[in-house]
């Protein structure tokens, strides 16, 4: 054998090999070894320092580990395997192997507890309605205020949309003609004429918007009271809910049934038809009618005293398209416009709209009213009760 | 009475696609209850949970043209959320370091890795009559001391129900990854329950 000296062969004195396992029993100690001992000088070469050792961070890495490691709960095996079982079998302890189960079943209450939350009133999927409505609207916005003639018009037009959206116009009422229309009115009047001016400052405080709570999604704006508030109602509730109006101030003195007790916290719309007093423009589709007629310069009529048409098509009763609203005999109404103007109005059609009906009644009704020869003289009685008068 | 027809997500984001705006309002109904609940416990508070969700529904509107509908929503919409969770706390500068110093377990530090186990934590079964407000505010305290990526995999786990691989092709994370943060989530969540639960107690 005549291998290397360096390796195997390599071996400590005997001596040496005494004196190391006497180093290393006593505890070796570098910065206190011999330096006379060759065996304590070799072995102190192995705690020198590196050259980018930074041993104060390190320790306080190490401390930091430590201390988190201690701080690590783990999972035992066999909750580590329900857990697992857990998750393949959908999140269903029932579903995992009955070995497993009990642990399972803890693993349900844990996250029952984790995720057990009231989730609240639906209010919040109207507002995000809305908010996504108002992104949509801003969109367009953008969209429509190209850098053009346009844009300049839009600029103009800002001002005076604003001006005519109610805001600082004093509303002028009309006179009332006798004292006892004055007695059936007056109180009524001026509710609507503080609505108004409610509808004003709101309009001042949200982009010049009228109330809106419920965006145009889906629904039926004659569900007043549901959950979720999809009602038309909840949009003119917002001036309540805001504090712009008092509950009572939209309470006629022409409606015996209509709510006056202050708003219950977090109380989104009338509990029932019956509670409302007043009508509010309907918000359709993407854009309310109010804004564009606006925009273009053109008032229309937003408030008014509460439909007839409504309250007879919700009893399931038919409807008379010409009558007035109930709060004044179901045979007048105020009408209150964007720009500020407000009339006692004996019919419901303005400028050739009724505004108790949608276009497609009224173009059912215009079919009939405006039929030609409707009439032709060769009808006859068809029984007893057909009774009729002629020429 | 025959059964009615339900609409899926997917098919109602197709819906949302070609302009029926109900198809959005069913879609914003549906998730509801989940999601607030999900973003109440992630970013801790109810009204920031409430701003989140409508941002959330705010992309899922813009987005919906890029939503890939062979895919599930439920999952986009979760992963959405999380991302917008993650963007409010991280406005909000709430950096926890709670890890490091809460106390935890028995308290004495220097301790290797305890282990919890499950049997032996004092869990109230859901029907126990508890004080619901109690208990919700010891269970967010309980979440919100978990390291922040633990905790949401753990309420995106359990609010989307997801396997773990389908996790991982959520989350863009290896499967083993997965596995092991859930294990660690779950454990440091029973071990902070137990501490709260233990400190209500007392």
């Amino acid at each position: 054998m005549d291998g290397s000296p360096d390796d195997q062969q390599s071996r400590l004195s005997p001596e040496d090999e005494r004196a190391l396992d006497a180093l290393l029993e006593q505890g070796f100690d570098a910065n206190d070894a011999n330096t006379d001992s060759p065996l304590a000088r070799l072995l102190a070469l192995l705690g020198t320092p590196l050259d980018d050792e930074q041993p104060d961070v390190l320790a306080d890495l190490t401390v930091l580990r430590a201390r988190q490691l201690s701080s690590e709960p783990e999972l035992t095996n066999r909750d580590a395997d329900a857990l697992d079982a857990w998750v393949m079998h959908g999140y269903d302890s029932s579903k995992v192997p009955a070995a497993l189960r009990d642990r399972a079943q803890r693993l349900d209450h844990l996250a029952a507890s984790a995720t057990a939350l009231d989730a609240g009133s639906s209010d919040l999927i109207e507002r995000t309605l809305a908010h996504v409505q108002s992104h949509i609207d801003a969109e367009e916005d953008r969209m429509l205020a190209r850098p053009s003639a346009w844009s300049r018009f839009r600029l103009a037009d800002i001002v005076s949309v604003a001006a005519a959206l109610l805001i600082g116009v004093s509303i002028i009422w009309p006179a009332a003609n006798t004292v006892r229309d004055q007695q059936s009115r007056m109180a009524c009047a001026s509710n609507m004429q503080a609505a108004g001016a409610a509808m004003g400052l709101y309009a001042t405080a949200n982009h010049e918007s009228l109330p809106m709570a419920t965006a145009s999604f889906g629904g039926s704006w004659l569900d007043v009271g549901t959950t979720p508030e999809r009602s038309n109602s909840a949009n003119l509730f917002t001036l309540v809910r805001t504090g712009h109006v008092p509950m009572e101030g939209l309470a006629c003195k022409g409606n015996p049934t209509a709510a006056k007790d202050p708003a219950e916290p977090g109380q989104q719309d009338w509990h029932n038809l019956p509670e409302v007093s007043y009508s509010y423009q309907i918000v359709a589709g993407w854009r309310p009618v109010w804004r564009e007629r606006t925009e273009a310069g053109e008032p229309t009529i937003v408030l008014a005293d509460r439909s007839p048409v409504v309250r007879r098509a919700v009893e399931g009763k038919p409807i008379d398209p010409y009558a007035g609203s109930p709060n004044h005999g179901d045979a007048r109404h105020h009408v209150l416009r964007t720009d500020g103007s407000a009339e006692y109005l004996t019919s419901p059609v303005v400028d050739g709209d009724n505004i108790w009906l949608p276009r497609v009644i009224e173009l059912i009704l215009k079919d009939i009213e405006t039929r030609e020869g409707l009439i032709r003289g060769s009808e006859r009685p068809v029984g007893s009760g057909d009774v009729f008068l002629g020429p | 009475m025959p059964e009615e027809h339900t609409p899926s997500d997917e098919q109602l984001v197709k819906d949302l696609r070609r302009g029926d705006e109900s198809a959005f309002r069913t879609l914003v109904s549906r998730h509801h209850d989940d999601l607030i609940r999900f973003l109440t416990r992630l970013v801790g508070d109810r009204t920031a949970a409430e701003d989140v969700f409508q941002e959330t529904f705010l992309q899922v509107y813009v987005s919906s043209d890029t939503f890939d509908v062979t895919r599930r929503f439920r999952p986009w919409l979760f992963t959405i959320a999380a991302n917008k969770g993650r963007d409010h706390l991280r406005k909000k500068g709430r950096r926890r370091m709670v890890e490091l110093s809460a106390p935890v377990g028995g308290g004495d530090s220097g301790r290797p890795a305890s282990f919890v186990d499950l049997m032996e934590v004092d869990i109230p079964a859901p029907d126990a009559a508890l004080d619901r407000a109690e208990q919700d505010q010891k269970v967010q305290e309980a979440l919100d001391a978990l390291q922040p990526a633990l905790k949401e995999i753990l309420l995106l786990a359990y609010f989307q129900r997801l396997s773990y691989a389908q996790i991982a092709d959520e989350l863009g994370i290896p499967l083993g990854t997965v596995k092991s943060r859930l294990h660690a989530a779950v454990a440091q969540f029973a071990r902070h329950w137990q501490r709260v639960s233990r400190d209500a107690r007392e």
